[in-house]
Formats: C-alpha cells, sequence, structure tokens
C-alpha cells in the first residue's frame, strides 16, 4: 500500500528539488518536493537544512504547489510549520500544499508525527488543495480555508478531534473530502457521534467527493450515510480501504439516496460474492460501482493502512 | 574439448544448467565430485583434476545430505567467537526450520579448507571462484567490514550484538531507529528481518514463522511474510536468531519501481556486471523466491536512467574488483530514492542463479564459460 511517493498532487507534476535549480528552468507550473532521504538525515542537515537552501533560489514566487517528504525522526514538523510560516512571502503563489508525502517504505503511516498545523491556514489563506499524511498528534486548530476544494487527510487513525473539526469546519469551496478514518489500535478515537456533521455536511454547500475510507469500523459508517441528506448532493460516495462486509453493504443498497449518486467506490472489503453481484447491479441504474479488491475471510480482518 | 569438474550435488539444478552450459559449447559434461564424497574422503578432487581442468565450486544447494553433512562437519569445528545453537545432526530436522548456520558455516569453513588442500596438491586448472572468496562472502559481518575497509558503498553496520537486549542498546546509542537484522551466514531472505521502532512501537517483517516446541522458540522459513508488533515477540525472534550469529545494518530506504520497492541483483562476470534484474515487493524481503516479481535488465536502464546505472554497475565492478581470485558473484545492490545513490548489501558467491536470464545472449553459466576459457 502507498508505496510509492505521487507522481502528481492537485494536478501540477511532482518534481524533487534535488539542489538543483535546473529544475526551474523547465517551469514553475509543478508541485514542488522536498525530502530527505536516508544519507541527507544521517549525515547531513536534514528537511530544514534542505529547505534553507532552497529559500535560495528563485522563482518559487510562482510555484503553486508545494510537497514536503520524508523528515528527519529528529525533526519535529512544528519546526517545518514554522519554517513555511515565516517564509511565507517567498511563496506567495502556493495553492496546494501536501504535508507529509511518505512512503511505508520510509516510515510506517501511523508513526509520522504531526502536529499543529494552524498557523499555516492564516499563512497560506488562498489554499486550494491540501493533503496531509499521518494522524499522531495531528491538530487542525481553527481550519479556516474559504478557497478550498479539496482536503484529503490520510492516516492509521484519526482522532474524534479531528473528524469533527473537519466535519463542522466551513469550507464553501470544498468540492472532495476524503478521510481515512483508521483503527484504534493505530491511534483512531473517531466514533460515529463524531461524524454526525457529515450527515448534512452543513458548510461544504459545494461537495461533490466524499471518501470516509479505511475505516474499522466501515459498516457503521456505512450504516450512518446510509441515510444522510448529503448523498443527495454528491457525485461520489467512497468507503473503500475499510471493513465493509455484507451488512454495510445491504445499507447502502437499501438507502433512499443511493441512486443519485453517479460513482460508488467500494473498493478493497470483506463483501461476499452474492452481495458483490447485487452491488455491481446498480451499474445498470446508471452508477458507477467499484467492488474490487474483495479481500479474503480469514480469523483477523485488517484495514488497507494501519501501519 | 575442455575438461571440466564441479564440486556440488549431481542432481542439483544449477549443476545441470552448467552442464547444460557446457554441453551447448560444445565441451563435454564436467565431473561432479559430491560434497558428501569429499567430506567423507572417498574422493581426491587430485584424482578428478587433469591439466587445464575448470574446477568449479558449485553450492550445496537443496541437498539435504549435502548439508547435513556440512553441519556435522561443523559440529566438529571448535566454537571460536563464542558459541551458538548447535543442532543434533543425527536427528531427521523438520522441513523449513531455518538451518543452524553458524553450524553450517563451520562445516563449509572446514569442507572449503579441505577442497583448498586438494586444489592445491591438484595439476595445475583453472578454478572459476576461490574457496576463500567463498567463505568470505559467506559471513556476512566479516564480508561487510572488507567492503567497507575497500571503500565499497555499503549501508552502516552496526557493531556485533548478540541479543535484542543488546540491538536495542545499541540501536538507542546511535539514534538509529530501522535496522535489518540478517543471520551472519545466511542466504535467500532466510532469516532476515527488517525492525523498526519509534521508542514506544516496535515491528518486526520476516519471512519467518515462530514456533515453541518443547519450550524452545523453533524458526520456519515461510513464503508468507510476518509482521510481529509485540516487543517480547520480536525479543524472541531476535534472540533465537542471535544465537546463530547475526549481522546487522541501518535500514536504508529503497527506491520504487510502480507501487513496489526494489533493489537489484546483478552478476558480476569476468570483472563486468553482466546478468541484472530488479527484484519487486511490497514488503522489504524482495528476494524472488518469495515469489516477487520482476523486472528485466532494460526496464531498470529506462527506470533509472542511463547515468544511474551505468554508476550503479561501476559500483558493482568496483566491488568484484576486491575478489580477484573468483569468476563471478551475484552482487544486491540498494538503490536509494532518487535512483543516485547505491549501496552493496549482499555478496553471494553462488548467486549466477537467475532463471530465464539472458546477457549478449548467453545465461550466467554459458557466460561464465566463455570468460573462463577466453578470458
Amino acid at each position: 500500500m502507498y508505496v510509492q511517493h505521487e507522481a502528481t498532487f492537485a494536478g501540477y507534476p511532482i518534481v524533487d528539488w534535488e539542489r538543483d535549480n535546473a529544475i526551474f528552468n523547465k517551469g514553475t507550473n509543478i508541485a514542488l518536493a522536498v525530502r530527505t532521504d536516508w544519507d541527507e538525515n544521517e549525515n547531513g542537515s536534514g528537511w530544514i537544512g534542505k529547505f534553507n537552501d532552497l529559500l535560495n533560489s528563485p522563482s518559487l514566487e510562482q510555484i503553486p504547489a508545494l510537497v514536503i517528504g520524508m523528515w528527519h525522526y529528529e525533526e519535529s514538523v512544528k519546526y517545518i510549520v514554522d519554517a513555511l510560516v515565516a517564509n511565507k512571502a517567498r511563496f506567495s503563489n502556493l495553492k496546494a500544499l501536501f504535508i507529509g508525502d511518505i512512503t511505508s517504505e520510509e516510515n510506517e503511516i501511523s508513526w509520522i508525527k504531526q502536529d499543529n498545523l494552524s498557523p499555516l491556514w492564516s499563512a497560506f489563506p488562498n489554499l486550494e488543495h491540501l493533503t496531509i499524511r499521518g494522524g499522531d498528534g495531528l491538530e487542525l486548530g481553527d481550519l479556516k480555508l474559504p478557497k478550498l476544494k479539496s482536503l484529503r487527510i490520510e492516516a492509521g487513525g484519526l482522532t474524534g478531534e479531528v473528524v469533527r473539526t473537519v466535519g463542522e469546519a466551513a469550507l464553501p469551496e470544498l468540492e472532495s473530502l476524503v478521510l481515512w478514518l483508521g483503527t484504534s489500535g493505530y491511534g483512531a478515537t473517531v466514533t460515529i457521534a463524531d461524524l454526525q456533521s457529515f450527515y448534512e455536511c452543513a458548510g461544504k454547500p459545494k461537495l461533490k467527493y466524499l471518501g470516509l475510507c479505511d475505516s474499522e469500523m466501515a459498516d457503521q459508517v456505512a450504516e450512518f450515510i446510509a441515510t444522510a441528506p448529503v448523498l443527495q448532493r454528491l457525485d461520489t460516495l467512497d468507503l473503500s480501504l475499510g471493513i465493509l462486509t455484507d451488512e454495510g453493504a445491504l445499507a447502502l443498497l437499501t438507502s433512499p439516496y443511493i441512486r443519485g449518486l453517479k460513482k460508488l467506490d467500494l473498493h478493497f472489503h470483506f463483501c461476499s460474492d452474492g452481495m458483490i453481484k447485487k452491488l455491481e447491479e446498480l451499474s445498470q441504474e446508471g452508477i458507477e460501482v467499484d467492488v474490487s479488491d474483495k479481500q479474503r475471510d480469514r480469523d483477523w480482518r485488517f484495514v488497507a493502512v494501519g501501519e | 574439448m575442455m575438461h571440466s569438474l564441479v564440486i556440488g550435488s549431481s542432481d542439483d539444478m544449477r549443476v545441470e544448467l552448467f552442464q547444460h552450459a557446457l554441453a551447448q559449447n560444445g565441451h563435454p559434461p564436467a565431473a561432479i565430485a559430491d560434497y558428501r564424497d569429499i567430506i567423507r574422503g572417498d574422493v581426491h578432487l587430485a584424482a578428478m583434476i587433469q591439466p587445464g581442468t575448470l574446477v568449479r565450486i558449485e553450492s550445496p544447494g537443496k541437498s539435504e545430505e549435502a548439508n547435513q553433512a556440512l553441519l556435522a562437519l561443523g559440529a566438529d569445528e571448535p566454537a571460536e567467537g563464542g558459541d551458538y545453537l548447535r543442532v543434533d545432526t543425527a536427528l531427521p530436522q523438520p522441513k523449513g526450520l531455518i538451518a543452524a548456520s553458524r553450524q553450517w558455516y563451520l562445516g563449509l569453513r572446514a569442507f572449503m579448507r579441505r577442497v583448498a588442500e586438494q586444489l592445491n596438491e591438484s595439476p595445475p586448472h583453472r578454478l572459476m571462484n576461490h574457496p576463500d572468496d567463498i567463505l568470505l562472502m559467506f559471513d556476512k559481518r566479516v564480508c561487510h567490514a572488507f567492503l567497507e575497509v575497500q571503500g565499497i558503498s555499503v549501508p552502516p553496520a552496526l557493531p556485533c550484538v548478540h541479543s535484542f537486549d543488546e540491538l536495542e542498546a545499541a540501536m538507542q546509542a546511535r539514534g538509529v531507529r530501522r535496522v535489518f537484522v540478517k543471520l551472519a551466514h545466511g542466504s535467500s531472505a532466510s532469516g532476515v528481518v527488517a525492525y523498526q521502532t519509534n521508542g514506544t512501537e516496535h515491528r518486526a517483517t520476516a519471512a519467518v514463522e515462530m514456533a515453541a516446541e518443547g519450550g524452545k522458540v523453533q524458526l520456519f522459513n515461510t513464503r508468507r511474510v510476518q509482521t510481529y508488533t509485540s516487543h517480547a515477540e520480536i525479543a524472541r525472534l531476535v534472540d533465537t536468531l542471535c544465537q546463530h550469529r547475526v549481522h546487522v545494518e541501518q535500514w536504508i530506504p529503497k527506491a520504487r519501481m510502480g507501487d513496489k520497492i526494489f533493489d537489484l541483483r546483478v552478476v558480476v562476470i569476468g570483472g563486468e556486471p553482466a546478468h541484472t534484474l530488479a527484484r519487486l515487493s511490497h514488503n522489504p524481503m524482495t528476494n524472488l523466491h518469495l515469489l516477487n516479481e520482476r523486472r528485466d535488465r532494460q526496464t531498470v536502464i529506462e527506470h533509472m536512467g542511463k547515468d544511474n546505472f551505468a554508476r550503479a554497475m561501476a559500483l558493482c565492478a568496483q566491488t568484484m574488483a576486491h575478489f580477484p581470485n573468483s569468476l563471478y558473484a551475484g552482487i544486491d545492490l540498494l538503490v536509494a530514492p532518487g535512483f543516485r545513490k547505491h549501496y552493496v548489501i549482499e555478496m553471494n558467491a553462488f548467486g549466477d542463479l537467475l532463471h530465464d536470464t539472458l546477457f549478449d545472449g548467453l545465461d550466467t553459466y554459458a557466460l561464465e564459460i566463455q570468460r573462463a576459457t577466453c578470458g
């Protein structure tokens, strides 16, 4: 799972900065990635050192997207946040931010140490795309991002507080929202109670894509969302990567709103072959259904991404 | 028409492939000196070698008899460097049990000593790989130290540890959180553990299944890679491996190909990097026998870029240059993300078994024969 770094972010090709400003000659319409490898962390100055060197580059004011990759275990994200905020004028065109483009080969997702990211919102109020990987220690504060179009948080487990913060946030331009709820073993404290504001998604009038993924309680999430009025507005409902069984799938099938969807994404699931057939029949009603990656029954079940 | 001798097991796939390569080149089949026969003293190599014979020392392979014989030989060797877990070679071993690699290695060492002696007493011949080099490559601790001293790029090793406690202490002392723990004398992912900690949590990935048998922990090779998250279990796993001697290196993340990580197996023959494969995996164990996918040399070149690939090959050539008495070896190479930095992670003395892989139209054995005979 997610062993690769992404190739694009927010539609921009990701280009790693390796202390070579020649990359800007090909154009500045890129997602600039700053990540440190084992060697730079061990023998060099870590992420902050690399970032400070980056600040000597021209063209940063034109960069629309920034990807923050692997940092040294001994560096805190807090310093990264501080460094970004202190240099916000250099990234005046920043529209997209990815904090934590880290593969499992570099660090386990549940071991990525996040921090309070809220100073970033006032520093970069024009953000349109925000992706965060890592839920441990994550705090969002007051999520005021009036231009945000997409928000994605991937984690081994999210706290109830983070989920509630996202649910209650007024994000008037938000079209796509994906949260990996996770498992309790990896830090998830979210409950259905924390998902209440997702029933209507009141502060998100433009929402078209809702993903509540990678959930240990996918069945309960499915039962909850099956009667949620927000489904009437959505194009896509995404409950993939979690422990969804026939129970949750049945709730979706019998939902009054499900047939208004354009797409139902349930890939990576634990449904029976019989249920898969029934779900696939939804395509006859014009709904694209993804029920691929069926998981074999085992003594124990697991979400796609815990560690 | 060239006379050849293989020291190996007659029903072994490697020997068959070598015989096939000989035949394809118009040479008669090699005579075979079986490991067991040499150990029992039933053959003397001098009687099997003529002037100019091409002599190949092959792996004991999967032959139970050969490996048991090596274990028995090892049992008689002094346990220098500290005691280790011994097995009673009179008893049959359960299938898949991780071999007592220290005892096996001591047996291999005694065997190679005998082979070297007998070769010395033989007519002049062409030896493909030297017993000393084979032994060096089968001791990961010593091989690593040797390569490091020669300035070859290798992952940093931790000092010798004899228990999980010592490993934890060594990691903490160095601020290291992620390591590969390997049997010092193991091969092909047997007993390899990718271990990481964040201070409070622990995670070990290994192609190893643990079973308790009569109060003792038994380790089995498995194709299903296991993940252990309990500190106590991981301690048991590492403690048991330590009884056979382990070599520990820092875990340097590998580069990706698609949605998998990969490393390279490069067979260097006659000083030149030849057959090359990428081994892909979702988990830290990339060995091919774990049913992992592979990609060919051209794919690797396109993926890494010509310059990066060339420099990786140069590192392999440079590494092999420190083994002037051996014709070939299989080098496992770690490629870091970005493809620019490379590290030698293992030298395989018998690492030339690459199925269905050609270089300049020849398989490894055919190319070795060519290089051994024409230079």
